[in-house]
């Protein structure tokens, strides 16, 4: 399928941005519905800043997993052009993977595997030499604390243990690129708090993160800017700040609701 | 060609660490492959062993004196007495006896001339029945050979006149194979469906359960391309494929080696197959494999989780299991040296291991059997790349 660049994409140019989309739609064919076509994600144009934080904040079904899904290059846009890294999601797929991590709550671990050998595999498939794995897989270790459970098979892990060897896996190959899809959904606040505390972590290393939630104190507490996103489109967008300031409303929840044009009497 | 194999390594560990995987792929072929000749083993021994049974008459008193002896020494054991004919029916009807007979008033004098005629009562349904009968027919034939040649000597004519026509048996075996084997049938049979059997075991956790536990886009959002991510993932199912159909064979090797008493008869000259016949094997074997791990793959990676996956599956096995089970039989057909053999899917591998086992190598049969299944693996392979590259692979639902 032909992709269709919408005009008027706006850039910011002052700053090289990490991730841009123009126009991004994605439609779905279901067969179960009387229309037919499902609007997944329609005519989104965002741009992320080096070193940034974005939250895509939505209710389930938004829309907010078909966007990450794009930027990582597991399906295609139905139209529109996105750029991760540099590089076209479409034109340069594998490109665009070797530059990103991908975790959400549902992200598994093989289970007939130990964390080491997880994370020895991942290396290998992002193309890390022998030295460089095992210096990477070093310093991931000691920095999330695998230690102690390394050799285990993972299915033995607790869900704690296993996000922290996810979030392991996650940045083993040291990507520029972050993508978190409710990478807390279902779980424990200790371990909900690990993530967080990661995330903020790799802030202040200098990556850009694009993060999904329908949380939120989660989107106050890390993004830099936000992104309403509401049946595939977004309807807002800018720091905390100003989408309360806009909406009028004191608390993110309420100028949420009013940015997505709920009403109590709806 | 690094990430295939670096894949390839990872599958391998993780399915050689499946309970499920090492007991169908690995142990079971070699256990059941033993019990089955074990079991084989005895019921041929049980069937070349003369079977002592009870004979039923109808008026005993009519038994010939030598045919009493005769039956004695050979297969019955004991002589029981059966009112009347329908009695003896009733009896073989409902299973009791497997034949019941009735002699002649005078039938050493009515055979002296040559007009005694005995009513042999049996069950074409029941096969001991069947057999029973045989076994008695041969034992009147033998007595009236000897009888015939009592007449003949006395009269002075020539022994051979009684069997004028007289035939001389060659054995034209090449000697190189498994030779009259009862197992040569069974062989190529085992081999072929053990192939598929232990790739089938394991195939439904390398595409449709990762699907399902949630790794399998964890995998698709590494640079790796999706055509490396298949390739390896078929590589390590054909090595199970080809361990499974090896384990089988193992199993006979172990029974032909250990000459148990009960499966010695099934081995009378051992296994002694040549070079070139375990190259010709190997040589239908791997692209047999190929052929098999690529269509397995191709269900997985279609199936939307490992249920469906093994629903399919279930299916698939039928239609490859109908070619197969064929293969056994069609050396009693003239199908067997028929062309079109070569080109049938499975039918031609089971084929041509056959004809390996007896020391017969047919080239154009071997290339065609090759071919074919090295096509299929082929084309197989194309549609799980496609699947692969489509994001249907985890979008389907």
């Amino acid at each position: 399928m032909g992709m269709i660049k919408p005009a008027g994409c706006r850039r910011y140019g002052r700053i090289p941005q990490m991730i841009r989309t123009c126009g991004l739609s994605k439609e779905f064919i279901d067969p179960k519905r009387k229309a037919g076509v499902v609007h997944a994600v329609e005519d989104v144009s965002i741009e992320v800043d080096n070193g940034e934080i974005y939250g895509l904040l939505g209710v389930n079904g938004a829309g907010k997993t078909t966007m990450l899904r794009m930027l990582s290059t597991i399906i295609r846009p139905t139209s529109g052009t996105a750029e991760v890294a540099g590089f076209d999601v479409v034109k340069e797929p594998e490109r665009v993977r070797a530059g990103i991590g991908f975790l959400s709550a549902s992200t598994a671990l093989y289970g007939r595997l130990s964390p080491r050998e997880v994370l020895m595999y991942f290396g290998g498939l992002y193309g890390l030499s022998s030295g460089k794995l095992a210096e990477r897989v070093a310093y991931v270790m000691d920095k999330l604390n695998l230690h102690e459970f390394a050799d285990g098979l993972c299915d033995k892990l607790s869900t704690g243990q296993k996000q922290r060897v996810s979030i392991a896996r996650t940045i083993l190959h040291d990507p520029p690129v972050l993508f978190f899809d409710e990478p807390t959904a279902g779980l424990d606040v200790v371990t909900g708090q690990t993530i967080m505390e990661f995330i903020e972590e790799a802030k202040m290393t200098g990556k850009t993160i694009v993060f999904s939630t329908h949380i939120m104190s989660e989107a106050e507490r890390l993004c830099d800017r936000i992104g309403i996103i509401h049946e595939g489109k977004i309807c807002g967008e800018g720091t905390v700040a100003s989408i309360k300031e806009r909406t009028g409303q004191p608390t993110m929840e309420k100028a949420f609701l009013a940015t997505v044009g709920y009403s109590a009497a709806a | 060609m690094k990430a295939i194999l670096h894949i390839f390594r990872k599958e391998t560990r993780e399915l050689f660490r499946d309970k499920r995987v090492v007991s169908n792929a690995f142990i079971g072929p070699v256990v059941l492959i033993f019990v089955i000749l074990m079991l084989f083993g005895f019921l041929s021994s049980a069937l070349r062993k003369p079977k002592a049974s009870v004979l039923y008459v109808v008026a005993r008193e009519q038994l010939p004196q030598g045919l009493a002896s005769a039956l004695a020494s050979g297969s019955a054991s004991q002589i029981k007495l059966v009112r009347s004919i329908s009695d003896g029916e009733a009896l073989v009807r409902d299973g009791k006896a497997n034949l019941v007979i009735r002699f002649p008033e005078n039938m050493e004098a009515k055979a002296a001339t040559g007009n005694a005629k005995i009513l042999a009562i049996f069950n074409p349904d029941e096969p001991a029945s069947e057999i029973a009968l045989q076994s008695f027919k041969g034992l009147v034939g033998q007595l009236n050979k000897t009888a015939a040649q009592k007449i003949v000597e006395a009269k002075g004519i020539p022994k051979g006149l009684l069997e004028p026509i007289q035939i001389e048996e060659k054995n034209a075996s090449s000697g190189k194979g498994l030779g009259a084997s009862m197992l040569v049938g069974l062989l190529p049979y085992l081999i072929v469906i053990w192939a598929f059997y232990g790739g089938m075991g394991s195939v439904s956790d390398l595409v449709a359960g990762e699907k399902e536990r949630g790794t399998l886009e964890t995998l698709l959002i590494s640079p790796v391309s999706r055509t490396q991510i298949a390739l390896g993932k078929f590589l390590a199912l054909s090595l199970v494929c080809l361990l499974s159909s090896l384990s089988s064979l193992l199993g006979v090797i172990l029974v032909a080696t250990l000459r148990l008493p009960l499966t010695k008869n099934l081995f009378p000259e051992g296994i002694h197959l040549s070079v070139l016949s375990i190259l010709s094997i190997l040589a239908v074997l791997l692209p047999l494999v190929a052929f098999f791990s690529g269509l397995l793959l191709t269900v997985s990676s279609y199936a939307k989780n490992m249920r469906e996956s093994q629903t399919y599956l279930a299916l698939l096995s039928i239609v490859i299991l109908m070619p197969a089970m064929f293969s056994q039989f069609i050396s009693y057909t003239d199908f067997g040296k028929s062309r079109w053999v070569n080109v049938m899917p499975v039918l031609n591998s089971a084929s041509s291991i056959r004809d390996a086992l007896l020391g017969r190598i047919d080239p154009i049969g071997l290339a065609a059997c090759v071919s074919i299944s090295l096509a299929i693996a082929a084309v197989s392979m194309w549609l799980v790349v496609v699947m692969f590259k489509r994001e249907q692979i985890l979008t389907r639902i």
